[in-house]
This record gives C-alpha cells, structure tokens and sequence, in this order.
C-alpha cells in the first residue's frame, strides 16, 4: 500500500538542487521481504543545512538514514554522501543511531576514545576530545565510570559525543531527543545549533516537531517509505499558512454591535470564531484571494485591541494533516519471520 | 607519489589502524580481564591438579568396608584353607599382603588396580559337603553371607578342563567386593592346583615370573632415553588438545562478544565508523592473539613436561611446524564458523541450535584419537584427514602419533584442502557476517545462513 499524494502535498515536494549537496539519493527503493520499507525516494541534502527527516513510526525513516550511513544497501537507485559512498567517507560522517548502543562494561572515556581511533583520530587526540566534550555536555566526572552506571539520558549523551567526536561534516542523528528530559534536549538543542552554526550538515529524525521547527531549516517528511514533503521551513509556512488572524479585543462589545458581528461585515473576511485555547480571542479568517494586512489595519482601525497577529502553521499540524491525507497511520512491518531492524 | 595514491595509502593505514583498534579491543576485554585467567587459565590446571590429586583421594574413602562371612563349599578341601590365608592377610587395615610369591600376590594386584575398601574383615566357612548348597544359598539370598563359592573339584586338577567355581553373591553386593572375592579365589585356587599337583608354588612361580625388558629410546642424535610407551600415547593426543583448546575457547569469545555487540545494540555505532569486514577480521585477529597467549600458557607447561619426561627427541622440528600451521587453519575454520553463528542471533541460547552440530562434528577428533594415533596410515585416519573441519585435529593426531611416518603428500594435500576450505569459509562467513550483524528477530535456519552468503 502506498501513501496517497494529494496535488497540495505534491506541491510540497520541492528538492533542493543536487549540485553541491551534502546527501543525494537517487530513485532509492529499499524491501524487506514482503515489506516496501522505501519507496523511489529522491532526497537532496544541502551542505550546511540543518535538516528534519519526520514521519510516522515505521516510515522507513531509520531504513533511509541507514542506506545514508551505507549500513544497508538499496535494492535500486544511488546514494551519494560527501560525493562519495558513506563507507568512503565515513570519517567525515557523525552518526547516533535510533537504537543506543555502550559496551557496559567499558569506561565511559575509554568508549569514547576507541570510537574516536575507529573514526581515524590518533589515541591522545581522541582522549582528549573525549574529556573536554564530556565538560561541553554537563557530564563532568563520568570519565572513569563504566557506561553501564550511567542513566538512560547521561548513556545518550555519550553517544552524542561519540557521533561529533571526530568533527565530522555531516552528522546523521536518529530521534536524538527521545529520553531525554526537558533540559537535556534543550541542551542538545543548543549542542545541535552550535555544530550546525560552525558549519556542519545535520539531519536528524524526530518525532518532536517544536524541536524540528526551531532547528531545521529544511523538512522532509516520509510516510511508508514514501517522500510527501521537502521543502524549506518558509516555503512549508508559506504553502501551509492559514490566513487567520488571532485577535484580541480590549472589550467584546463594540460599536455598531458585537464583536464578530462587525469583524465578518469587514471586507476580505471570511468568518469569525472564538479561540478555543485562549480566553478573550477571536480567530479570523481572512478570505484566499485578499491580503491580510489591509484586513489587520481595518480591524485595528475599527476595534480597541490588546493584540493581534497572523497564526503561523505548526509543524505539527501540518505533519498530522499530511499524514492523514496520505492515507493513514504507519504501516505494521510484516516481512520475513527474520527481518532487518527497521523501525524509522 | 602523486594525491592519488598519497590518499589511497593514507585510507590504506587508516583501515589497517581501524582493524588494529578494534582487535585490540577484543584482546584487551578477553584476555586482560579476571574472568579470562580464572576459566581458560587457572580453571583449567586446577581441574587437572584436582583429578591427579584429590579426585583419588576422594575416592578412596568412598569405598565401602568389607566386613563378613564368605561360605566355601570346596569337597577337595584344598581351596579353602588358601581363600582363608589370603583373607586372613587382607583382615584389619586393607593393606595389601606382603609381596613376592606369597599366596596374596593376587589380592595386591587387586589393591593395586582398585581402590580398597578402607578395611577388610573376611571369615571364611568352609564345608566339603555339596548338600549344604542350598540352605547356603538361601543365607546369601537373606545377606547373611557375604558370597558363596561352590568349587569344582576338578578345577585343581592338572586338566581343568571346562571347571568352573560358582560364586554366588547377594543382588546388592558392590562390585568392588566381587572383584576381591574373584581375585582371592582365582590366585587361591591357581595355589591349590600346584600344590595339588606335588610342584612347589614359590618355584613355579618363579619360573613364570615376568621377565623384566628394560627398552631404550635411541634419538637420531644418538642419545638414549628411557621408552615410556603410555606416555608416548599422551603425546597425540595432548598436541590436539591443546588445538582443539585454544581455538575453541578463543571461539567461543568471538561467539559471545558478537552476540553481545548485537545485544548491546553497539553495532549500529561500530558499522558507522567500520564496515563489516573490518570489524570481522579486527574481532578474529583479536582474539587469535588470546588463543596465541592460550598456545604460550598450556603450550609451555607441556613442553616442560616433555623435558623433564626427557621425551624431547619425540618432537622433531616439524612437527613444532606442523602444529603452527594447523593451529592456524584450525583457528580461522572455528573463528569464521563462530563469528558468522554469532552475527546471525540474538543471545547465547538461540547459537546453541546453530553452533551444535559443529561441535558434535568436532567432537569426532575427541573420540577417535585412539585408534586414529595407534594407526596414523589408515583408513579411518587418511579419510577423516580430507574432510575440512575436522583436517586440523586428524592431522595433528596423525603427524604427532610418530609410530609411523604420514607420507608427506598427504600432508601436502590436507594443506592444500584444509587451507583452500579455511578461505572459503572466511569467505562465506564475512558475507553471513555482512548480513548478519543487524539481522533482528527469529535466528536464521542454516539454509538461509547460507542463502544470506549469497546475497549480493
């Protein structure tokens, strides 16, 4: 079963240009026994960009990010990274992937050292690195500990040192947020805008969509392996904006009448409701052919305000409205009785 | 050098580094760690120290006392009065009696062959009248004797013929004490017989005592050493222990340690900075070294054995060669099979069902090294010396037994095979390994092990 491409979600789908780009897959299609994980997927990755890969569970996301990383190869199409194959470059590629992974037994600095070697670094630059991301972290102290006294979210910060160790140009992280609480994805937040601002092409999967509309500068959203959107922040705002002001007045009782009365008689007006999620505000909206700023001086012009503001869309909104207009939720994996970890 | 190759050498370096790093890894948290000296190092001769020196011990005060009557019905009357002897000698203590022609040489040989009960205490009652046979009989049914033996009066007479002594003993009676009653009642009866036949015991005795050969090793420097045939069989079978040892405990880490990477789920982070390939031979050449530190360890004590047996002119040069050669092919045939079992399951328990049936084919070795060592040229040994994982053990079995030279074309040719076998299942494995390592879920059946080596 394939996702349904409305002609609006088709209209989304604007790649970047592959010249130059950090990832760029080709007509990639990907099976797991009876299970089209990924679906002809095209995906360019700008260098320097900061990129959200979203979508439902079982999207086939991790599936794509491991054809990234060249851990599982395609069924058909091409995979570039860094103008190459990942095996290539794999020393200029940063990857946590979805599921954690520590030897228990091993000091946390001793892990993150073999790491650094296995990523081509020498033995005292990857022992250094290793202590003073540990400080950059707020994980003072665990040096010495073995990675098995760690707490969940301390044992997923290691591996986030693990991934930027070597100072990669890309970094590839699957759901770096999941379990961790508020100030430690805040953290990481901050850690990922930092690696991003000196230049660093991330992508990163989440389920979190605040996180990828702070972050992301580009989104791509997959359902059943399939690509539905890839475009920009803006140009995703913009497609999905929903000409709606939300306005408050100083008083509901105004001259003439009632509030939404006078509002609707205003033209390029299309309805007046009130804002379920804020006291005292009203939700208008504004007509597809008329341009809002007239319509907000008019109101302003006309009605004592508090405030008033043109509604941004969410992220999240338009991830659920293009879900469901796929077609449905995620698809169950049934494949072989032995398949491949795919869980993206 | 132009870029091109500086970069291709740099990546070069750079790879052998990687497999470099992981492989120390492996040998650093095998080898290096408590758990490893305590079970493939102290384990070990412990158990060995504990068989030559405590398992006897223990043994011997399990034994039980024999204390009873033992009922004779002996109508020559010569029998008896020598059972009654010998008992009366082997009464108290357990001591064995005193050596030399005496009429308890038999139940020393007894004492010396079993361990003794921790005391003896044995009256005899003889009868001549064979009438008393079943009220007899009946007291052994109710454990009121210990045994009872009818003696055929034939039986001490120059022609014995098919005579026969009876000897009853109760359902329950341990076989230790049957053994002693056969051995006092055979040496008994062979005295009575001499006697009965007007020889002396003492002299005749004598006469058949053993001849004593004294048999000297000549090496081929010509220096001689005392011939110690048992242990010249230890030889054989002690190189392919040490084979078969090392290359399977290093084995069985390298089938533990990937099923803990996939357990771990640190595989995933492993594959991102190395390719399958790398990180297979980096974990086989890592714990090759564990299994060469195995070699140093129990190498070495047999070596020093071997020295002070001063059974050195036994162990040519070649075979030294030989050994390192199978040690290798050995390794990598159990290491690839380990590895790629490994990289298809989840935990330990789902390998067993896959790992199983090797080790009952490489148990084969095991079980044929006697007659595999006593006749290193035939059938069983030539045949079993071309199939691949058992060529490693067979030959070393073979090439050690040094009771007759292996023609070195079959030497040659098990090389040949066991090397050409040893690639392809390197081959095999770094494919099922490719596959393997993120495969999740029920483990594979060995068909579609294979079937995965296949995949492009």
């Amino acid at each position: 079963m394939t996702a349904t491409i409305t002609p609006r979600i088709a209209s989304m789908i604007r790649p970047a240009s592959a010249s130059g780009a950090a990832i760029v897959l080709t007509k990639v299609d990907k099976h797991f026994g009876n299970t089209h994980a990924v679906r002809s997927l095209d995906l360019v990755v700008p260098h320097g960009s900061i990129c959200g890969f979203l979508g439902p569970n079982g999207a086939g996301k991790s599936t794509s990010i491991r054809m990234i990383m060249s851990i599982f190869y395609p069924d058909s199409g091409e995979v570039r990274v860094l103008g190459g194959s990942a095996l290539e470059n794999k020393d200029k590629i940063g990857y946590l992937p979805e599921e954690r992974g520590l030897y228990r037994t091993m000091r946390v600095a001793e892990f993150l050292a073999y790491l650094g070697r296995l990523k081509g670094l020498t033995a005292s630059a990857a022992s250094k690195r290793a202590l003073a991301w540990l400080d950059r972290i707020a994980l003072p102290g665990v040096a010495k500990k073995r990675c098995q006294e760690l707490s969940k979210g301390m044992q997923q910060k290691v591996q986030f040192i693990a991934a930027v160790l070597h100072e990669p140009d890309l970094l590839i992280l699957d759901e770096p947020f999941s379990g961790l609480d508020p100030v430690n994805a805040r953290l990481m937040m901050r850690l990922i805008d930092e690696l991003h601002q000196e230049g660093r092409t991330i992508i990163f999967s989440t389920h979190q969509m605040h996180t990828a509309e702070k972050l992301c500068d580009r989104v791509v959203l997959i359902n059943r392996g399939q690509k539905l959107l890839d475009a920009t922040l803006d140009e995703v705002r913009t497609a999905f904006d929903p000409r709606t002001l939300a306005v408050e007045p100083l008083r509901t009782e105004v001259a003439g009448g009632q509030f939404d009365r006078h509002v609707t008689s205003l033209p390029g007006v299309m309805g007046v409701e009130r804002d379920d999620e804020r006291e005292n505000t009203w939700l208008v909206h504004v007509d597809r052919n008329s341009d809002p700023q007239p319509v907000i001086a008019a109101i302003a012009a006309s009605v004592p305000l508090r405030a008033i503001a043109l509604k941004q869309v969410s992220l999240e909104k338009v991830f659920v409205d293009i879900v469901e207009a796929s077609g449905e939720t995620a698809p169950p994996l049934h494949g072989d009785s032995t398949t491949l970890t795919e869980q993206g | 050098m132009g870029d091109a190759s500086r970069i291709a050498s740099a990546e070069k370096s750079g790879n052998t580094s990687k497999v470099l790093s992981v492989a120390w890894r492996e040998f650093k948290y095998t080898a290096l760690t408590k758990g490893f000296l305590f079970s493939a190092l102290i384990l070990p001769f412990g158990m060995f120290l504990l068989m030559l020196v405590v398992m006897p011990l223990l043994m011997s005060q399990e034994t039980p006392p024999l204390k009873g009557t033992i009922a004779i019905i002996d109508p020559t009357g010569l029998v008896a009065p020598e059972v009654t002897h010998d008992f009366g000698e082997l009464r108290g203590s357990g001591e064995p009696a005193t050596a030399g022609t005496s009429a308890s040489s038999s139940a020393k040989k007894l004492a010396d062959a079993i361990t003794r009960p921790q005391s003896i205490d044995i009256s005899v009652e003889a009868t001549r009248d064979p009438a008393d046979a079943d009220a007899l009989r009946e007291r052994v049914r109710r454990n009121e004797l210990l045994a009872l033996a009818v003696i055929d009066p034939k039986i001490v007479s120059r022609d014995p013929g098919d005579a026969t002594i009876q000897l009853l003993v109760p359902s329950g009676s341990s076989t230790i004490h049957t053994g002693i009653y056969l051995d006092v009642l055979k040496g008994a009866t062979l005295r009575a017989r001499v006697e009965a036949s007007g020889e002396d015991y003492a002299a005749v005795s004598k006469l058949f005592a053993s001849p004593r050969i004294d048999t000297q090793r000549v090496s081929e420097r010509g220096e001689t050493a005392k011939e110690q045939r048992d242990l010249r069989m230890i030889i054989p079978i002690g190189f392919m222990l040490i084979l078969w040892i090392c290359t399977f405990t290093s084995g069985q880490y390298l089938l533990t340690t990937t099923i803990e990477e996939k357990s771990n789920k640190v595989m995933e982070v492993l594959l991102s900075a190395v390719s399958p390939m790398q990180l297979l031979f980096g974990k086989i050449l890592g714990q090759a070294c564990v299994s060469l530190v195995m070699f140093a360890v129990y190498g070495g004590v047999g070596s020093f054995g071997i020295v002070m047996l001063k059974m050195l002119d036994l162990i040519p040069g070649s075979l030294v060669v030989y050994l390192i050669l199978y040690a290798v092919m050995a390794y990598f045939m159990v290491a690839t099979i380990m590895a790629a079992v490994g990289s298809a399951v989840s935990d330990l328990r789902e390998a067993q069902s896959l790992v199983a049936p090797v080790m009952v084919m490489l148990m084969v070795p095991l079980m044929l090294w006697l007659p595999i060592s006593q006749n290193p040229n035939g059938m069983l040994a030539t045949v079993t010396s071309f199939i691949p994982p058992l060529i490693p053990f067979v030959m070393i079995l073979r090439v050690s037994a040094s009771t007759e030279p292996v023609a070195v074309w079959q030497v040659i040719a098990s090389m040949v095979v066991g090397f050409g076998a040893t690639i392809g299942m390197v081959w095999v494995a770094a494919r099922i390994f490719r596959i393997g390592v993120l495969m999740q879920g029920k483990p594979p059946t060995p068909l579609e092990l294979l079937r995965w080596a296949t995949y492009k």
